[in-house]
């Protein structure tokens, strides 16, 4: 389907001739408290940022909200986030993670507090990575290698899945573009044979590379979440819907969104 | 007792003369046709000078009048034809057919000559927020790609606003697309457009008439809430072959047209582009191999009438057009794809004179408006099609009372037919998963009664009800909502009958004659629309899911007020118009954020549902004589919905919410021979929705907005001029070329602004401008035999 869109997207493209940057006044919004927290299960540092959103142009940077107090929840044990940077702060490292349960996020600033909640779901482990020749039609470039991995899907409804790939050492996994996520819709407690993740020729892989492969179980609500943020950011297309904020599950007219996730992590020389 | 009196009070309200009067009334009636061609003349007047009376010919040329026994004087008009003058002596029944001669008409002039009865019916009549263009006036106009186009003229009037830069669609009064009836020889045209919307589906040299009612529609109009737009083909010439051809720069067109013996005649007429012809002969001609593609259109009408003596009349009509896009993948890729769209009408239909005073149609119609979409790669492909049709059956009667009374009542119904679509995923041309999203079926149907009655030389009344009923029948499986518009049961309908609305839409007109040359006129109408299509883009596409009322989805209902002030300035010479209007629509409907309406089985429940409100102010000012015609019209107006749980429940504009719109309109007749056309465009920018605010998440600036449709696209406007020039004068064989220049400052307007990041920032947002046309020339040559 995606190609689908791809292909009228590029029809529209055709048929619209030009295209320019312009300079256009727009109006400056209320800044809005923006929190951006997801947090997973991963041997790594755990954190969350509190800031406040910034005018859309004008290369404007958001403002990093230090003195908030944040506060995560799993129910029968509440953890102090601490700040260590402006506006970043970071659980504790005797935290431990409690699947199935459901979390509950607050920020505290100025008097107002900031409420999000999320459940942790255990992920399926990430199975058989491997790589495969790129190809385009009958091309085959030897050098040039996609990332595939598999995966067991959970049974039970309401499940679904972000799975990045990237070279080790690279900023190439802490972007959202380079990600892709899914539902399990149709396809519940089936076996993902073979997943490729990401064919942008940009960031294929070349062997000697050590290659990261991540999967987060993120829910259904989250996925949600990641869906809007793709169809904001991706328009251009004659099937769009009209622009839209895209949710959040925070309170009190925050952005930003919550997400905890169990998440599997492998990483696999490419010979 | 008391029964008979009601009656007789009632007839007496309706025909005084009844029982007023003792001389004995007779009644003329005939038909009124083109001298030249022998087409009906659609609204062709017909005046007793002496009476001060008299009325116009319907859609297909019938008029009738009922006069007292004795000698009387009539005056047959009709624009841009010789008036024809008559004397009878009324000692019986009269059948009176009527050849007006168009001698004045020679081709490729543009005849705005307004008659005198012509210009009492713009005071006079009844009619208000009805738009009406004629053919040639059309043809005298600059065109995108010289391509002659009745929608693209529309938009050109005041209360209608297009949809986008070089779009066949338009907006109506605060009304949304799928708000306008659009009918081809009565049968509903649902998607009016070619090569993604630059081009509508109307061959010029197919049609004979076209009106747009934007206000009080007729009550033997349903089904829309916001406008009618009723096209009629020519009916062919029935007294000698005759044909036009035309060659342009993205198209040709031929229509040819020839009696059917003495009773009958038939019109063919068939246009092609050739995108991809002149786009594989350039590959040639750079010593290429031109691409494995296509992308084309064609449209072909027909139509064939037949007279059986003096009482009857068959008429055959039909419409097929379909557009073709399909492509290979270059080089070593092994993706193929394609889609087809197009629309399919039919229609049947049989004139019956029961007696001088009473005229009956009998319509049968069917529409199909289809497509199908193919892609492939490998040996993986996917299919998807869908398709609306439509059978009609329409009744409907005219009674000739008296010059103060014309009643005119009948029955519709309509079977609609929506298959919103079935999805195939093949391997190796195998269907390994197939999905069907529901068909559903519907029955609408409405019984309506009108009279147009003259109450003094001052009061006239058209005043009128419909009554519309939709059935939703099974088999079906229809769903319930909770607050929060998720699924909480499923309903199976297994056939017959499982839902019911019906309403009275009451139609009322009024004109008060101030003098002889003006009038101010009101209008109160209330129209239903039980189906809508599913659109929430801004772009036009084939790919419409229309939709059926369901007990889950109300009827739209739209009350619209109008108040106008009509005048004739300068012993004719001009026309002013002014007209406002208030219209409150209920059960508007609108899509939440974030709504997927493709290949959803669900799409209720992405559908929300709250009110609307719609006003402005319309002026058209117009000359129509002289070397120089055209018109300026300005149109001051706001739509806005209000849904509860879109934009916080607050009022927001609608999408086509375009308050400024001005039009100058202008065609001057050099010489005999050469001719300069052109027109202006300004509207303010479309209502759209842009970022105010941004947080960055993973990477990406999340967009923040503002409320919807809150900011506006940069204003609209545009010049366009064409000049003519006609080969030597000649009866038999007649040519003109044309030169077109479309947007001739080169304004880049914009169609959209979309909002980007740059690559591997954060916070450096831009915004990004996409126009469809620059400067657009263009020349075309025509011919007429």
């Amino acid at each position: 389907m995606k190609n689908i869109l791809i292909y009228f997207s590029a029809i529209l493209f055709l048929s619209s001739c030009f295209q320019e940057r312009i300079e256009l006044d727009l109006n400056e919004g209320n800044s809005k408290i923006a929190i951006v927290a997801w947090i997973n299960d991963l041997d790594e540092d755990q954190f969350i940022t509190v800031r406040k959103s910034a005018n859309y142009l004008g290369n404007e940077q958001q403002e990093k909200i230090s003195n908030a107090i944040c506060l995560l929840d799993d129910g029968s044990q509440t953890y102090t986030l601490i700040e260590r940077q402006p506006g970043v702060y970071f659980l504790p490292e005797d935290w431990v993670p409690v699947y199935d349960q459901s979390y509950s996020l607050d920020v505290r600033i100025d008097d107002v507090t900031y409420s999000a909640s999320s459940r942790m779901r255990s992920c399926p482990q990430i199975e058989n990575p491997d790589f495969l020749q790129y190809t385009e039609g009958d091309y085959v470039d030897s050098m040039k290698y996609l990332a595939l991995f598999s995966f067991q899907e959970t049974p039970g409804e309401g499940d679904a899945y972000y799975a990045i790939n990237y070279l080790k050492g690279s900023t190439d996994g802490e972007s959202l573009r380079n990600g892709g996520f899914a539902n399990d819709d149709f396809v519940d407690g089936e076996y993902f044979e073979d997943i490729v993740v990401s064919e942008d020729e940009n960031r294929l892989f070349n062997p000697g590379d050590t290659v990261v492969f991540e999967l987060f179980s993120i829910g259904l609500e989250s996925n949600n979440y990641l869906m809007d943020i793709e169809s904001e950011i991706f328009r251009g297309s004659p099937f769009d819907a009209p622009p839209a904020n895209v949710r959040s599950n925070f309170n009190n007219g925050a952005v930003g969104y919550f997400i905890m996730s169990g998440g599997s992590q492998v990483e696999e020389v490419l010979e | 007792m008391k029964k008979l009196n009601v009656l007789c009070i009632l007839l007496w309200f309706l025909c005084p003369s009844v029982f007023c009067q003792e001389n004995q009334k007779f009644t003329i009636s005939g038909q009124i046709s083109d001298g030249s061609s022998g087409e009906d003349l659609i609204n062709a007047s017909v005046f007793v000078p002496h009476l001060n009376v008299g009325g116009v010919s319907n859609v297909y040329g019938f008029y009738s009048i009922t006069l007292e026994k004795g000698r009387h004087e009539l005056v047959f008009s009709y624009i841009g034809y010789e008036d024809f003058k008559i004397d009878v002596n009324l000692i019986k029944d009269v059948n009176l057919d009527i050849e007006l001669s168009d001698d004045k008409q020679i081709f490729g002039e543009v005849v705005i000559t307004a008659e005198k009865e012509k210009e009492k019916e713009f005071v006079g009549s009844t009619e208000m927020s009805v738009e009406q263009v004629s053919i040639e006036t059309v043809k005298k106009l600059p065109a995108l790609f010289g391509e002659v186009d009745i929608i693209k003229v529309i938009q050109l009037l005041p209360g209608v606003k297009t949809v986008g830069e070089g779009s066949s669609g338009f907006y109506v009064r605060g009304g949304n697309v799928d708000q306008n009836l659009v009918l081809l020889d009565e049968a509903p045209i649902y998607n009016a457009s070619h090569l993604l919307g630059f081009f509508s589906s109307f061959n010029p040299d197919a049609i004979k008439d076209m009106k747009l009612y934007k206000g009080a529609i007729p009550s033997h109009f349903g089904g829309r809430l916001s406008s009618v737009l009723d096209i009629r083909m020519k009916e062919g010439n029935s007294k000698r072959f005759a044909g036009s051809a035309g060659i342009g720069t993205l198209m040709s067109r031929l229509s040819l047209e020839a009696p059917m013996g003495k009773n009958g005649s038939f019109m063919l007429a068939g246009r092609r582009s050739y995108l991809d012809v002149v786009a594989n002969a350039y590959q040639r001609l750079r010593g290429q191999d031109p691409p494995e593609s296509d992308f084309y259109f064609y449209d072909l009408n027909t139509k064939v009438n037949y007279r059986f003596g003096q009482s009857n009349r068959v008429f055959a009509s039909g419409y097929f057009g379909r557009d073709v896009l399909s492509f290979e993948g270059n080089g070593d890729s092994t993706e193929t794809g394609g889609i087809e769209w197009g629309n399919t009408t039919s229609t049947l239909r049989w004139n019956h004179i029961f007696s001088p005073k009473l005229f009956s149609n009998l319509t049968y119609y069917y529409s199909n408006y289809d497509y199908f979409l193919k892609f492939a790669e490998g040996i993986n492909a996917f299919k998807w099609k869908s398709k609306l049709q439509e059978h009609s059956l329409k009744a409907d009667f005219g009674i000739y009372l008296n010059p103060s009374n014309t009643i005119r009542f009948g029955f519709h119904g309509i079977q609609h037919n929506l298959y919103p679509g079935n999805i195939e995923a093949l391997e190796n041309d195998e269907v390994i998963q197939s999905f069907d999203i529901q068909s559903n079926k519907s029955y609408e149907s409405a019984l309506y009664l009108n009279n147009e009655q003259i109450f003094t030389d001052n009061l006239k009344l058209d005043y009128g009800l419909r009554f519309s009923m939709l059935n939703n029948v099974g088999p079906q499986e229809t769903y319930s909502f909770n607050q929060d518009f998720e699924v909480v049961d499923t309903l199976k309908y297994t056939g017959g009958i499982y839902n019911t609305y019906w309403n009275f839409e009451p139609r009322l007109g009024l004109r008060y004659r101030l003098n002889e040359s003006s009038s101010i006129k009101a209008s109160y109408n209330r129209t239903t629309q039980y189906i809508q299509l599913a659109s929430n883009g801004n772009s036009s596409t084939p790919f419409d899911i229309w939709f059926s009322s369901s007990p889950y989805v109300k009827p739209q209902l739209a009350d619209q007020i109008a108040l106008g002030y009509f005048k004739n300035i300068n012993e004719n010479m001009y026309e002013l118009s002014t007209e406002v209007y208030f219209k409150k629509f209920t059960n508007a409907i609108d899509f939440k954020d974030h709504a997927s309406l493709l290949l959803n089985d669900n799409l209720e429940g992405e559908l929300r549902v709250g009110e609307g409100r719609a006003y402005g102010l319309e002026l058209m000012f117009k000359k129509s004589k002289g070397d120089l015609t055209g018109w300026v019209s300005y149109t001051l107006s706001k739509a806005e919905k209000k849904i509860e749980s879109i934009n916080e429940g607050n009022w927001y504009n609608a999408k086509y919410d375009k308050p400024n719109d001005l039009s100058i309109v202008a065609a001057y007749s050099i010489t005999d021979r050469w001719s300069i056309g052109s027109s202006f465009v300004y509207s303010t920018g479309s209502a759209v929705t842009f970022p105010t605010g941004y947080y960055e998440f993973e990477g990406i600036n999340v967009p923040i907005y503002s409320d919807r449709n809150a900011a506006r696209l940069p204003d609209y406007h545009r010049l366009d001029i064409s000049i003519t020039r006609k080969g030597k004068q000649n009866k038999r064989f007649q040519t003109e070329w044309v030169l077109g220049i479309y947007n001739v400052y080169n304004r880049k307007n914009a169609f959209q602004i979309n909002f980007k990041q740059e690559e591997g920032t954060s916070g450096n947002n831009y915004a990004e401008k996409q126009s469809i046309f620059s400067i657009v020339p263009s020349l075309t040559f025509n011919c007429k035999f």
